[in-house]
């Protein structure tokens, strides 16, 4: 009893920071073309979080807050510009913008389970998308990118943060690619996924629960058609086979750790 | 008169079953054809005289003796020719049989072989187009692929090359023009590796050179200054120190370049 009162005490609070703020969410729910079929939320976000979450639902829900800003300089904020949220669809493919230059928005978005997610963002903030089956272009320069129970490929990039992937399940059709500097990347895989991995990590480690077959220098020999000269080069990658190998993953950091781990 | 006519009355005049009257007729006859008259009698006593010699009868023993040497010349006979003959006709038959099977085996076996070798050479020539083919149509894809808005998509076709086993010009210049243009820094980086491995034609490893101001993406910036390490690219210090006077480079990869300059 006494803790139902508190979390009632909590959010109403909380609601009424909101109110007091002035800086009410924004919330626009958009209807797919053809909700049958998979579709696609893109967004270019300069600051903020963006959250992407599956749900039971046919509808693409998008709700923008501006970072609770607290005080400045012993003031509090009584009146800010409104969120200029929009979102335009065509074709099951959903556009997001937010006015996110100035202030920092985080961005909750709930779409259909089956939908791929394209997102582009600088600062202040991590990208999470989860519950999901499609094909995931993130790219963060200063936060993390997480990935949480989702099936299907992904294309991720960050300089300063790093990656964590969780898959359910692999698209074996496709490649993959995990990029960053200072960051480390763990990828957690199903235990019969068929995966070629490429994989570097100057003044990092690599760890795996896997048996993977590792082949540290690969030769290439490549032929040029009009020269028809070949080429040898040793590589600094690592390359390696999960089960019997499959579409290539390219991993790479400069800085931090890479960590290839079953899922359980 | 004619010499069987005589002979014919002579054998008459001779024979001991004739009437008086005709021998005399025939002996006036035989005379008139140039017999003579004494001769003619004396020969006629001489076969009178010769039916009156006793002919001894045949013992049985000579009979019996005689039979057992006919048989026994039979038997040798009979025998000798049938194993003669058997052996021939066997010989015949069985190498006639050997020739039948030999040739029918080599009929068959050349048939087979032919249908075999020819198999083997059509399914040869079959695979050998196929793959042509099939890499004509992945160079199609490629380019395709290359135009897509999935990154993803984009990447998978730069993958394709490792299947080639022949690249132009073309593929090469096109791939040098995702590295500066691509909008998601893991295609520059896919297109980076792809490249690095047809760094000794000239072309490329001046396109890689001249790449590296164009980088935006600490990722791909790096990736290069890797390269240019890797190639012991002396060109690419010009390059690399107009880098270093980019305030905003990255930390990471302001030291990287540092230490490759140092290097090089």
């Amino acid at each position: 009893m006494k803790n139902i009162f508190r979390l009632c005490l909590f959010s109403l609070l909380f609601c009424s920071s909101f109110y007091y703020f002035g800086s009410e969410p924004e919330q626009i729910s958009i209807q797919l073309s053809n909700p049958a079929k998979p579709g696609l939320v893109s967004i270019n976000h300069y600051k903020g979080s963006i959250h992407v979450t599956g749900y039971r639902g046919k509808t693409v829900v998008i709700t923008a807050n501006y970072r609770n800003p607290g005080n400045e300089n012993g003031m509090r904020l009584i009146s800010s510009s409104a969120i200029k949220l929009s979102a335009e669809e065509k074709n099951n493919i959903v556009i997001v913008k937010a006015n996110s230059y100035r202030r920092t928005i985080d961005l909750n978005i709930r779409v259909p389970y089956d939908f791929s997610v394209k997102i582009s963002n600088d600062d202040n903030g991590e990208i999470l998308v989860r519950d999901v089956s499609g094909v995931f272009e993130l790219n963060n320069n200063n936060g993390d990118v997480k990935l949480l129970n989702v099936s299907g490929s992904a294309i991720i990039s960050t300089i300063d943060g790093n990656i964590i992937a969780d898959f359910i399940n692999i698209d074996p059709e496709m490649p993959m690619v995990f990029s960053t500097i200072e960051g480390k990347i763990a990828l957690t895989l199903p235990e019969d996924a068929d995966i070629s991995l490429k994989m570097r990590t100057e003044y990092g480690e690599i760890y795996s629960d896997f048996n993977i077959d590792i082949n540290k220098r690969k030769t290439n020999i490549r032929r040029h058609k009009s020269t028809g000269s070949t080429n040898i080069t040793l590589d600094d990658w690592t390359y390696g086979k999960i089960n019997s190998g499959g579409s290539e993953f390219l991993i790479k950091s400069l800085n931090g750790n890479i960590y290839i781990k079953k899922k359980k | 008169m004619k010499k069987e006519i005589i002979e014919k009355w002579m054998a008459e005049f001779l024979s001991p079953d004739i009437s008086a009257d005709d021998k005399e007729e025939l002996k006036n006859r035989l005379i008139q054809a140039g017999y003579d008259k004494v001769e003619l009698e004396d020969m006629d006593k001489l076969y009178s005289m010769l039916d009156e010699i006793e002919v001894p009868e045949t013992s049985s023993k000579l009979d019996t003796d005689f039979y057992r040497s006919l048989d026994l010349h039979k038997d040798a006979y009979s025998d000798k020719s049938s194993q003669f003959g058997t052996f021939i006709n066997s010989m015949f038959r069985k190498k006639y049989a050997f020739r039948l099977a030999y040739s029918l085996t080599l009929v068959v076996f050349g048939w087979y072989l032919g249908s075999w070798s020819g198999r083997i050479d059509n399914n040869n020539v079959k695979i050998q187009s196929m793959s042509q083919e099939i890499s004509q149509m992945k160079q199609v894809m490629m380019y395709t692929m290359l135009e897509q808005p999935s990154a993803t998509k984009r990447i998978k076709a730069i993958s394709y090359t490792d299947e080639f086993e022949n690249v132009d010009d073309k593929i090469l210049n096109t791939f040098l023009d995702t590295l500066n243009n691509d909008p998601n820094p893991n295609v520059r980086l896919a297109a980076v590796e792809a490249l690095s491995r047809f760094s000794d034609i000239q072309f490329v490893r001046k396109g890689l050179v001249k790449s590296i101001l164009k980088q935006k993406s600490p990722l791909v910036q790096v990736a290069l200054i890797d390269l240019m390490l890797k190639l012991k690219e002396k060109a690419s210090k010009k390059e690399l120190s107009i880098l270093l006077e980019n305030r905003e480079l990255n930390y990471s990869v302001r030291n990287k370049t540092r230490e490759t300059i140092r290097l090089l």
